[in-house]
């Protein structure tokens, strides 16, 4: 039994000491600290190519000149679709000084297809099947909102969201800053 | 104890059957898919 | 070895295994590895962030919300086919939160009895379980359109212990986001680990509901408490000595955690297949 225990033990170490070792090799970019209220200064957005949901690809470094919205969300989370009105309402106020670009996590497109034309959106949707794109950004945790200003700079970022009206205040906040 | 045994036979293939089956449907993924993105509201954070 | 140390040693792996992300206590990110699909037998939060497998109870909720479109092959077969060979062995053996109840109720403190009011208040986490899990995910489903999954959000303290908590301490960000929601489920929370301390793993006997959906396999489950009616003489001190609300060894509530057959004056109280007589 002692070494049934022993044996247990050292499974479970291993294990340990290899989950550790796998996220060492995590997100080598965007290496600001997820975990803090506002990211430093200077740092830039990583850039990327991506399926767009209705056909095409959009590459986020053709927006750069705009205050950018970069939304990482899925359809079955409560708080990111329950935010997603406020993003037509942020783009009728802020017009051609914002883009929007929502990037789906690891969904199948016909359900983020449904998704979308149920609700009549229209800004730019991104299809990150494999995760590839979430992985370039700490989204462990969404809904996450990076905002980029017009120089390419992460001037802030977002975790998590309120309803649609309080997520309006908090992002024009937050694109106000970015626009200077 | 032949009932019982029946019972188990019954289950044990439901349970495979619909474990196969859901694999093949991609369930999988999406069990992943919510599991490796931490949403808020599922841990009382919102 | 003591078998009820040999319990808790395996019920300790069992815990270490399910968090075996040690690196996600030190960054404050939880495991995004493609393993992370494969269910874990009892109640352990996915958003813990050593979790390396999915809890059970909350792959269920989520995928219950897809209904009528989509049933849930996937964690519906898991749930059967672990409820068919372990039933409420998961509960005795390989479940953290359970593990957290007992060693939570060897604190000191009055100890309430068993009486005819708890096995009433068992029938508790059926309702948990049809309310919670079943109807309100299933019902919010298709009024929003996106799941809900009410258990998760509005009860589990698995999930406020071993996600919410950590997840607050090491992240910045997410202590900014803190609202109403996180003080209900800490308050809960800390009202069930105090409730442990004077009643018996009282989370997994009266609310579980992923104990409730194993209970329901404790007359066909593979392993489990037996016994012997051979050598039984119906002194029923296996049931007196029982820490839960059995009416009989290996019935629904038996957490098969084997304090009956440490006290079995007859040796007839045996553990795993049925021996046939």
């Amino acid at each position: 039994m002692k070494r049934l225990f022993a044996l247990l033990l050292a499974v479970c170490m291993c294990l340990g000491i290899a989950a550790c070792g796998s996220d060492a090799e995590k997100s080598e970019v965007t290496d600001y600290d997820p975990t803090a209220v506002t990211p430093e200064p200077e740092l830039r957005y990583t850039d990327f190519t991506g399926a767009l949901l209705g056909g095409g690809e959009l590459t986020l470094s053709d927006y750069e000149g705009k205050v950018i919205l970069l939304n990482f969300w899925a359809t079955w989370c409560g708080p990111c679709v329950n935010e997603m009105p406020a993003f037509p309402r942020l783009l009728e106020k802020y017009g051609d000084d914002l883009a929007i670009i929502a990037v789906d996590l690891q969904e199948d497109s016909e359900t983020v297809a449904d998704f979308i034309a149920e609700k009549g959106y229209d800004f730019p949707v991104v299809l990150d099947a494999d995760g590839a794109i979430g992985s370039l950004y700490p989204t462990d945790g969404i809904p996450y909102t990076v905002v980029i200003a017009p120089d390419g700079t992460i001037s802030d970022t977002s975790l998590g969201a309120g309803t649609a009206e309080v997520m309006i205040e908090e992002y024009s906040a937050m694109i106000d800053a970015a626009l200077g | 104890m032949r009932k019982k045994t029946v019972l188990r036979l019954v289950l044990a293939a439901a349970g495979v059957t619909a474990l196969v089956l859901g694999l093949v449907q991609g369930q999988y993924g999406e069990t992943l898919s919510k599991a490796v993105y931490l949403c808020l509201e599922c841990v009382g954070l919102g | 070895m003591d078998r009820g140390l040999k319990r808790k040693c395996i019920q300790l792996a069992s815990a270490v295994l399910y968090n075996a992300n040690f690196a996600g206590f030190r960054d404050g990110a939880i495991w995004q590895g493609e393993g992370k699909g494969v269910c874990v037998p009892g109640l352990n939060c996915y958003s813990c962030p050593g979790a390396v497998g999915s809890c059970p109870l909350g792959a269920l909720q989520n995928a219950l919300s897809r209904l009528p479109e989509k049933l849930p092959l996937y964690v519906g077969g898991f749930i059967l086919l672990t409820g068919l060979a372990l039933g409420r062995l998961v509960c005795g053996f390989l479940c953290p939160f359970g593990l957290i109840q007992e060693l939570v109720h060897k604190l000191p403190g009055p100890k309430i009895q068993k009486s005819r009011w708890t096995r009433r208040l068992s029938w508790l986490k059926y309702i948990v379980l049809a309310l919670f899990v079943v109807a309100i995910p299933m019902c919010a489903a298709w009024a929003r359109g996106y799941p809900l999954p009410a258990f998760c959000k509005y009860i589990c303290p698995a999930g406020t212990l071993e996600g919410g908590w950590p997840l607050a301490l090491l992240r910045a960000d997410i202590r900014g986001r803190l609202g109403g929601l996180f003080c209900w489920k800490s308050a809960l929370c800390v009202a069930i680990l105090l409730s442990c301390v004077f009643c018996y793993r009282s989370f997994c006997r009266f609310l579980c509901p992923l104990g409730a959906i194993y209970s329901l396999f404790a007359r066909v489950a593979l392993l489990a408490m037996r016994v012997d009616k051979t050598l039984c003489d119906n002194c029923g001190l296996c049931v007196k000595k029982c820490p839960v609300d059995v009416c009989r060894v290996g019935d629904r509530e038996c957490v098969q955690c084997g304090a009956c057959r440490a006290v079995c004056p007859k040796n007839a109280i045996y553990f795993g297949k049925e021996r046939r007589t």
